[in-house]
Parts: C-alpha cells; structure tokens; sequence
C-alpha cells in the first residue's frame, strides 16, 4: 500500500517535521511505500521528500492512503480536500493569531486562515491530534468527536544519546553559585518569554541575586526579540539573560545539563516537546497551566495558574535548591517520561493503521 | 502584553501560594512547601519588596518598540550608506606623490626619492598594487549588488505583502460566505 504525508513546511529540528520522518521510518519498516510532500522544504532534506506538487497524480487513487498533517494553514489543504485517498488528520494544533499581532502582520494573517479552515478537516477517516487538547480543538471546529483520537508525537529522545555535552559552553553556563533557569522553544508572544523575564527579576532582585536565564530557540520574530531586549535592559537584566538563539544538538544538550530548572509560561501549547526533553535530562519543570501543558506533564512537575511573580519567585528557588524536594520532583518526571517512549506512540500509530486495514 | 490582563489581576489580588501551585506529588509534602512560600513572601513584602508593577513595566516596553519598528525588513541604515559610499570612492589606491618640505634641497630630495621608488620597488610593487586594486573593485561592486538587491528585495517584499493581505483577506470572506451558504442548506455540506 502506498502511503503519503503531506504538510506545510519540512525543516530540520522542527517537531512536526521530525514526528513526519519517525513516521516515515516505521511505514517503510512495515512494508508500506511511505513518501512526504511539503509546501517548503529545507534544502537539507531535498533528498528524503517532495514538493507538494508532486502528489497531484495520485490525487485519483482510491486504493492510498493521505496522512495530513496540519499545523499551519497552507495552500495544500486543496489537495487534501480534493484527493481521493483514504485519509487520516494529524493536527499539531495552530497558535491563535491574536498571539502575533503587531508582531508579525503575516504570521497573524497564516494562522487566523489555519484556524478558520480547521472545520475543512472534515471528511477523513480519523482525525487525530497529539494531544487531547488539540483533538477538542478539532471537535469544536465540527469534526465528529467519534472520528477523533489522540496520538502522542515521535519525539526522537535518542537523538540526545548520540550527542556529547559541549565543554566550553558547559563552563560558561554551569557557574559556581548561579541558579540556571532555562526555557527551551521558539521566543514567541505565546510562549510568556517575557513573563520568564519577569520572574527572573522577582528572583533576582528579591530572593536570589545569583540567577541567570537562557532563552534557547529560535529568534526570527524580530519584534519580539527586539521586545525580550528591551525588557531585560529595562529591568536591569542585560547580563543575566541570553537569548542564544537556535544551537546545535551538542549545545542544546548542555544547556539542559547545565540548567537547574526548567521554566515555561507558555499560553498556548498543543504540546510542548521541551517539557518532555526536561524529563529526559533530570532538570525540574515549573510551568504555566495552560491548554495543553497540564496533559502533556501528567501528574509530574509544578504547575502555576497565575502570574503571581513573588510567590513563583519563592518557588523558583525551592526548586532550583532544596534537593529533597528535587528529587522528589524528578522521580515523578521520570515516571511520566515513560509514557513517551517511542515503543508506545509506535504501537499506537500500529493499532490506527491496523483498524483501518492498512496493515 | 495583551493575554496578561486576568493573571495579572489574579496576581494583585495576593492568592494563597495554594491557589497558585498544583504539584500532583505524593512524595512531597506540599503543604510545607506552599507555607514556606507563605512566609517568605510575606516577610519580604513587609520588608518593603515586591512594589514594582512588573506587567505595566512590560506593556510599556512592548508599546515602545511597536512604535520604533516598521514591520518591513529596513532599508540600509545611514552609516551602512556612508560607508558604501566611502568604499565606492576609496576602493582604487593610488600612488601618493612623495613630497618635501624643507627649502632648497627639497626639489631634490623629491627627485632623489622618486628615483630610489623607481628603481627599487616600483615594478615588484605595481604588480601587488594592482592585484589589491582589483580585489577592491570585486569587493566594492560585490557590495554595491548587494545593496541593490537588498532594494530590490524590500521592493518585493512589500508587493508580496500586499497580495498576502488581500488574498487572506479574500480567503476569509469567501469561508466565511460558504460557511453562510453551509447553514442555510445543511445538505450541501462538501
């Protein structure tokens, strides 16, 4: 049987992306002939898939399968509403556009689009989601609920074992004394960067001077960038926050070898493949309670569900020092980690594909 | 910024750290934890911190930038044009005519010297010369192209943005019409 996946853009270290390839990989080791088409593909991956033009001739097939994966709007949702193909949805979950304006007139404009399409989803066999939240969204858009299911997303933590913890940066970072607090993710309006600057103040200035945060990810929201700056000088923060922008797998790593705790204050999450990368690597989680966030950590780290920055300030510090209550932490984090494991979402994606008759 | 607004209410109304923090942690006692944040909080605030509005120090700086950014990339800043126009008029080196100062014997010292810059370096530096003149030239004109094309680039853009704009925006109005359309006759649904 020939499998196709289909989504907006392919680029190197991008979740949605890798969830596509790990995908890919167990298609083919069932015996399926698996191929990947995109709007934009990174000229990296040129080699391992295709333009989404490439699909039109099997537009007409009855006998394939389309999984759709949608995280953004694009033009290739013509495609998936036109194919004839058996079909399965994969929603990754949109930012609302509200989130970037003023900010990003484009990205504001591409994401109210997506959302407002979400309802031209309709008409595949399962619509899945990788996470509950998302798939409400999709049901809340008029999908039928008894068509929905969730299925985790690949999330690739063996990259990790094969990289090696960068010395000079690990020294740079791994102070004697500091209080590391990192955030991992793309620095955008959703994601509460600046509320995590705000802490940082309150942590600084009142509990701990000693503190330092990393802000690793992306930083192509210029604006935004241009805000985190500003706020920090504004603060008095100049020397005490990086923005270190998209690193390597080596660096990333180290960064998270490095931290003490793992901050997130995002707002909206369909996800949030870095809390799970903190459990893997031992660092505690204090995270904002929002949409997706409380589903994807289970009944592990520490959740706070007001920006109430002195009493997180204190909790910051309980958990960036009181080694009792870390490991205690840690433990937990572990346990959930286990609900990751590739064996599981793969056995997952086997028991969809399986009720569809596909394997 | 704009989602702060009910948070931040949340956060001046002084809740419990109990409200606050969920740790779903049977190993941990949370209850001491939530009375240490207690405490501590209280003490520093009656000690006088914890004044600062930390949301409308935030707001104002986002505001602050939203008004100093345009929202295309930026056309070359001046000193990234003084300094294409510097290099434009300085790429070509020229050879600097040695001069004398001192009176009656300064004609001669030229002449002397020029002689001297003749015979001994003249031909194995023109050579050298001439190969930084051409590199220059390369460098200055690979500067100027990309300066044009960063123009060009930004022209484009701004076209690009437009056409996005509208064509999103006819996007919507026509979902919007069939979505209209959809509930008037449920029938028709695909």
């Amino acid at each position: 049987m020939r499998v196709h996946q289909m989504t907006a853009t392919l680029t190197f270290g991008d979740a949605v992306s890798n969830d596509i390839f790990e995908i890919d990989r167990r298609l083919k080791a069932w015996g399926l002939d698996s191929y990947i088409y995109a709007e934009h593909i990174a000229p990296r991956l040129a080699d391992l898939c295709h333009s989404d033009a490439a699909y039109t001739r099997f537009l007409g097939e009855t006998d394939d399968l389309l999984i759709y994966h949608y995280s953004i709007y694009t033009p290739n949702l013509e495609l998936y509403k036109r194919t004839r193909n058996r079909k399965i949805v994969i929603y990754h979950n949109i930012t609302p556009p509200e989130f970037f304006r003023g900010i990003d007139s484009g990205l504001e404009a591409i994401c109210r689009t997506g959302r407002l399409m979400l309802g031209d989803l309709r008409g595949c066999e399962l619509a899945l989601a990788d996470s509950d939240f998302n798939r409400r969204e999709l049901v809340a858009a008029g999908l039928p609920q008894e068509g929905t299911g969730v299925l985790p997303i690949f999330l690739s933590l063996e990259k990790f074992a094969n990289s090696q913890r960068e010395l000079g940066l690990y020294r740079q970072v791994r102070r004697k004394g500091q209080v590391n607090l990192l955030y991992v993710g793309r620095l955008a309006p959703n994601k509460g960067c600046d509320d995590l600057i705000k802490i940082l103040y309150a942590y600084r200035k009142y509990v701990y001077p000693d503190a330092h945060l990393w802000l690793v990810g992306d930083r192509s929201l210029l604006i935004y960038t241009q805000y985190l700056e500003n706020l920090a000088a504004r603060l008095g923060l100049q020397d005490a926050v990086t923005l270190a922008g998209r690193v390597s797998l080596n660096a990333l790593r180290t960064y998270y070898e490095a931290a003490d705790l793992f901050v997130y204050a995002s707002r909206h999450e369909g996800f949030g493949v870095p809390l799970v990368e903190s459990m893997y690597f031992d660092v505690p989680i204090l995270a904002y309670k929002a949409t997706a966030v409380p589903e994807t950590l289970g009944n592990a780290g520490v959740l706070f569900d007001a920006f109430a920055y002195p009493e997180i300030a204190e909790m910051v510090h309980l958990l960036a020092t009181d080694a009792a209550t870390r490991q205690a932490i840690i433990a937990n984090q572990r346990q959930r980690l286990a609900d990751f494991t590739p064996e599981r979402v793969e056995a997952g994606l086997h028991h969809v594909l399986a009720q569809l008759g596909a394997l | 910024m704009q989602a702060d607004a009910n948070e931040s209410r949340n956060a001046q109304a002084f809740q419990d750290p109990g409200e606050i923090f969920e740790i779903r942690d049977q190993q941990i006692d949370v209850e001491a934890l939530m009375r240490t944040v207690r405490e501590n909080v209280a003490r520093r605030r009656a000690e006088g911190a914890y004044h600062e509005d930390l949301d409308a120090i935030a707001d104002e700086v986002f505001k602050d930038v939203l008004t100093a950014q345009p929202l295309l990339p930026l056309p070359l800043g001046d000193g990234q044009a003084s300094t294409l126009i510097e290099l434009n008029a300085r790429w070509a080196v020229r050879e600097v005519p040695f001069r004398s100062n001192a009176p009656l014997v300064g004609p001669l010292i030229v002449a002397v010297r020029n002689f001297w810059n003749w015979m001994s370096t003249k031909w194995y530096t023109r050579a050298l010369l001439q190969q930084q003149v051409t590199f220059n030239a390369l460098v200055a004109q690979a500067f100027n192209e990309n300066a044009d094309e960063h123009q060009a680039m930004l022209e484009k853009t701004r076209q690009l943005q437009a056409i996005c704009q509208q064509q999103l925006e006819e996007i919507a109005l026509l979902k919007e019409a069939v979505q209209r359309l959809q509930k008037a006759d449920p029938s028709d649904r695909d």
